[in-house]
């Protein structure tokens, strides 16, 4: 009787070991985390540092940006900014429109935080983002105008009567947190904001699209810590189209 | 002692209820009453072609195209965006397309629209078109210029939707709006006054609508009668209607007829020169409008009785302080920028570069107007008496806030000018002032 | 009250003393005070001399453009796209909103034939690689982009062509990169077909910038007048030049 209970406790430790490691040698590495790779996940799992493996990982610019988000910036508004802010801004209009709604693929301003204009502009006017008239533009403005024109786009109304329409697209709802993707909605102000964060509703979806593709090729790299890029190099491109049609308002 | 109360408290709530339901009856009454009387053959001793004619008068005269017709549109087809404290709305097509103009109506329900404010539907109008003026319309008027829109080009080009924050988006409660600012009436000619002031009161206070502007709108977006053109703010496009009164100081008091005639018809005078969206009304309106007429306005307004300017919203008194140092940088401003035009004693050289010294929109009591010609310069609109207009150019970008704070301060208070100084907060907010639509 | 006194004291004061200042004897005009002004187009284009400078030389400014003898059919069918809204720049819509077709024409005729000294070319910060590819793109084009070179259409001088092709000397960096974005993103439209828009799609941003570099950096012409209509074929249909 003993005998017979050692053999079949032997025999369900063995089982329960080859269970496990078909569960976790083959059929988590097969099917959810099939974007790594066996190798890369059998040693994520065991804790080894991704970049040990370099498995997807991409030399990453160590400087993103020289703007630094401090209590001052993020002060509010001076009361004369608003004004000189219009003055200088009558120059961005050819582009982003009279009301700071553009007629074309270029970014709408209105509404638009100011610190996320005002480091822009500086990445525009340091090099850290590069944009053949948005550089020149942004080298004759000064320290001060930029926080003008930051504070005087924030100042106008947003899109009017902009609706999201139909359900969010998965990955801006939850994310996917397999692949350490955050809903977007948790940094760009729909669920949360995170400083610098830009707020994305009514942007043109060529524009979204383009620039989540640019953060994923490493082409732009002017996110703090590379965050944008992590997450758009993790999305499918199919994804990416959703976000961007579900942030312009369209389908 | 209880059944009394108790009685009482019936008979009370009985009254309420019955106070209520009428109410409610009237509200639906008001909204759903269809225009339903007969049509009166218009003007049978006219041809149509007349009819047309005064007909096409009568809308330039009212001005229809400006707001029923957007920035790349077709004439009347509607679209034009009119941004309010409530929302944005858009003008409707007004041309004869049947399916989204005025193909299917009758005159009487177009008479019944103007008169009443009311839409074929029954439902209100939003009194963005100023129906509380164009009551004042007779009916063989109304006619003519539906006779005139039902000979324009039909444009097949859909409504868009009021964009209109909740809850004004519910027609309904205009009921409330109307209580207060609507009083339904064809013009009533005052017979202790000639024909001629006649004429003028019918169209200014009619067609002209003139009051929608240069009377002070308040919060509920209406017009209060006691302040009428005495002066107000336009808001959302942020300039300064002057007041029309026969105020010395503020309104056309010192103005004669001829001046005031030339400065309608042609949009500059020996007084001043038209600017902002008075340029649209001459330009689109006033200046089609016959000599006659523009005289009969001309007399009725030197007739207005003389009220004080409505000082614009926010505005403190003595707000700013003069001091020697600020005018002596305006007279400094003024030689360099403004005396080549406006000369050094301020008369300018009209009607080109209008003078400065005892000019009404320089010192009246809101110093919007002036500071707004400094930043954006302006050209007068071109008419057929002024074909080839003078122009200011803008200084808001080579103008620091208090160069013009300085120069504004400077001219208002120069060559006997009793205005008020104005202070850099006042230009700086304006720089963000909407240029158009 | 007692601070009311003294500062309406001072006031009168002050305007007594400062009266002489307004009402002296300075015309500054040529004529006389009260009298109409100059009967010359110079006299009514003053709306425009703060960003365009008295007689259009154009100002310090980059993003406000040179106007003298560029072509007078350029000049007519700009204050046309300001007016009707194929040109948004508020500042311009508005000032042109209520002027008609027939002063457009005298206007821009006014602005083509003035013959003024251009201002000293701009210095460029770009390295001369970026700037000789510029100078490739201008006088050779892009044949892998199917870009035309500027030449073509504008002129071996770069002087343009009478009545609808402007000249390219004269301008800052910025304001020439600026149009060739506008075109290329939309917002900026000529009477159709839109050749410019065709030629600023097929350029990249870094050409862009090579382009305008180097056109800012070309010294005045020698003879700056456009040439006469029909002087050359233009590889592209363009609405703004009749062929």
């Amino acid at each position: 009787m003993n005998d017979n209970l050692g053999k079949w406790a032997v025999l369900a430790v063995v089982a329960m070991m080859l269970v496990g490691g078909v569960i976790g040698f083959v059929w988590l590495p097969r099917v959810v985390y099939s974007d790594q790779g066996f190798f890369a996940a059998w040693c994520s799992a065991l804790g080894v540092p991704r970049s040990w493996a370099a498995f997807g990982a991409r030399p990453v610019a160590k400087i993103s940006s020289d703007v630094v988000i401090t209590h001052e910036l993020l002060e509010p508004a001076r009361p004369a900014d608003v004004g000189h802010g219009a003055t200088l801004a009558l120059r961005c209009t050819m582009c982003h429109g009279p009301t700071g709604i553009s007629y074309a693929n270029s970014p709408n301003l209105a509404g638009q935080y100011a610190v996320v204009i005002y480091k822009q502009l500086r990445d525009y006017k340091s090099g850290m983002r590069a944009n053949a008239i948005m550089s020149e533009m942004a080298r004759s403005l000064s320290d001060t105008d930029m926080r003008e024109v930051a504070d005087y786009y924030a100042s106008l109304p947003r899109p009017a009567g902009f609706q999201l329409t139909g359900a969010a697209p998965a990955v801006v709802k939850w994310g996917a947190p397999m692949r350490n993707i955050a809903p977007c909605g948790s940094c760009h102000g729909d669920i949360d904001h995170t400083l610098a964060s830009p707020w994305l509703k009514g942007e043109p979806r060529a524009y979204l699209r383009a620039e989540l593709t640019a953060f994923a090729s490493d082409q732009r790299h002017n996110d703090i810590n590379a965050q944008m890029r992590a997450i758009a190099d993790r999305m499918t491109p199919e994804e990416i189209d959703q976000a961007a049609a579900y942030y312009a308002g369209e389908h | 002692m209880m059944r009394n109360v108790s009685y009482r408290l019936m008979r009370k709530s009985a009254l309420a209820t019955a106070v209520l339901v009428a109410l409610c009856i009237g509200a639906s009454h008001a909204q759903q009453q269809p225009a339903s009387a007969p049509s009166a053959f218009p003007g049978a001793q006219e041809s149509l072609e007349q009819t047309v004619k005064r007909g096409e008068y009568l809308a330039q005269a009212g001005d229809c195209v400006a707001c029923h017709t957007k920035h790349d549109g077709q004439p009347f087809a509607g679209g034009f965006p009119m941004p309010t404290p409530f929302g944005t709305l858009y003008s409707p097509n007004i041309t004869p397309d049947a399916e989204y103009g005025i193909g299917k109506w009758s005159a009487d329900d177009f008479y019944h629209m103007l008169h009443t404010g009311h839409r074929r539907d029954g439902s209100f109008i939003y009194p963005v078109m100023p129906f509380p003026a164009y009551t004042k319309v007779t009916r063989a008027d109304s006619d003519a210029i539906f006779m005139y829109l039902r000979s324009v080009k039909p444009i097949p080009e859909p409504n868009r939707e009021n964009g209109l924050r909740f809850p004004y988006d519910n027609r309904s409660l205009l009921l409330g709006w109307r209580e207060l600012f609507f009083h339904e009436g064809e013009y009533r000619p005052d017979s202790k006054h000639n024909d001629e002031w006649n004429r003028g009161g019918y169209l200014v206070e009619g067609l002209g609508h003139c009051g929608t502007c240069h009377t002070a709108i308040n919060k509920l977006g209406g017009n209060e009668d006691r302040k009428a053109y005495a002066g107000g703010l336009i808001p959302m496009q942020n300039w300064y209607a002057p007041s029309l009164t026969s105020n010395k100081e503020a309104g056309l008091g010192e103005w004669s007829l001829e001046e005031i005639v030339e400065f309608l018809r042609a949009g500059a005078s020996q007084r001043g020169a038209v600017y902002g969206p008075m340029s649209e009304v001459v330009h689109n309106s006033l200046q089609y409008l016959s000599d006659a007429d523009l005289r009969a306005m001309a007399v009725y307004l030197k007739d207005l009785p003389s009220r004080h300017e409505t000082p614009p919203p926010g505005m403190l008194p003595g707000a700013a302080q003069l001091s020697a140092a600020v005018l002596a940088h305006g007279h400094a401003i003024y030689k360099a920028q403004c005396q080549s035009c406006h000369l050094g004693n301020g008369v300018g050289q009209p009607p080109g570069y209008p003078p400065l010294a005892n000019n009404q929109s320089i010192e009246m009591q809101s110093a919007v107007n002036p500071i707004r010609m400094v930043l954006n310069g302006g050209y007068a609109p071109q008419t057929e008496t002024n074909p080839r207009p003078y122009g200011m150019p803008p200084f808001a970008q080579i103008l620091s806030d208090a160069d013009i704070a300085a120069v504004v301060t400077y001219i208002r208070v120069s060559w006997g000018n009793h205005g008020q100084p104005v202070t850099t907060a006042e230009v700086n907010t304006l720089r963000s002032a909407p240029l158009l639509d | 009250m007692s601070t009311a006194c003294p500062t309406r004291f001072g006031m009168s004061l002050l305007l007594l003393l400062l009266a002489p200042l307004g009402q002296a004897a300075e015309p500054g005009g040529l004529a006389k005070p009260g009298s109409p002004p100059p009967d010359t187009m110079f006299a009514r284009v003053q709306g425009c001399s703060t960003c365009h400078g008295s007689m259009g030389q154009g100002t310090q400014d980059d993003y406000f453009p040179r106007i003298a003898s560029k072509p007078p059919g350029y000049i007519f069918n700009q204050l046309q796209n300001f007016r009707e809204g194929r040109r948004s720049y508020p500042p311009m819509n508005y000032l042109l909103a209520y002027l008609n077709d027939d002063y457009f024409h005298e206007i821009a005729q006014f602005f083509a034939d003035q013959r003024l000294p251009f201002a000293q070319p701009e210095r460029s910060r770009l390295p001369p690689a970026v700037l000789a590819t510029g100078e490739r793109l201008v006088r050779e084009g892009d044949a892998g982009r199917q870009v035309p070179a500027c030449v073509g259409c504008h002129g071996p001088q770069l002087t343009g062509i009478n009545p609808g092709i402007p000249g390219l000397i004269g301008l800052h960096s910025r304001y020439i990169s600026a149009q060739l974005t506008e075109w290329r993103a939309g917002t900026r439209h000529a009477n159709s077909p839109d050749c410019m828009h065709e030629v600023a799609k097929r350029l990249t941003e870094e050409q862009i910038t090579a382009v305008a570099g180097w056109l800012a950096t070309q010294p005045a012409p020698a003879v700056p007048t456009p040439a006469a209509p029909g002087s050359w074929a233009t590889p592209l249909p363009c609405g703004s030049q009749p062929r």
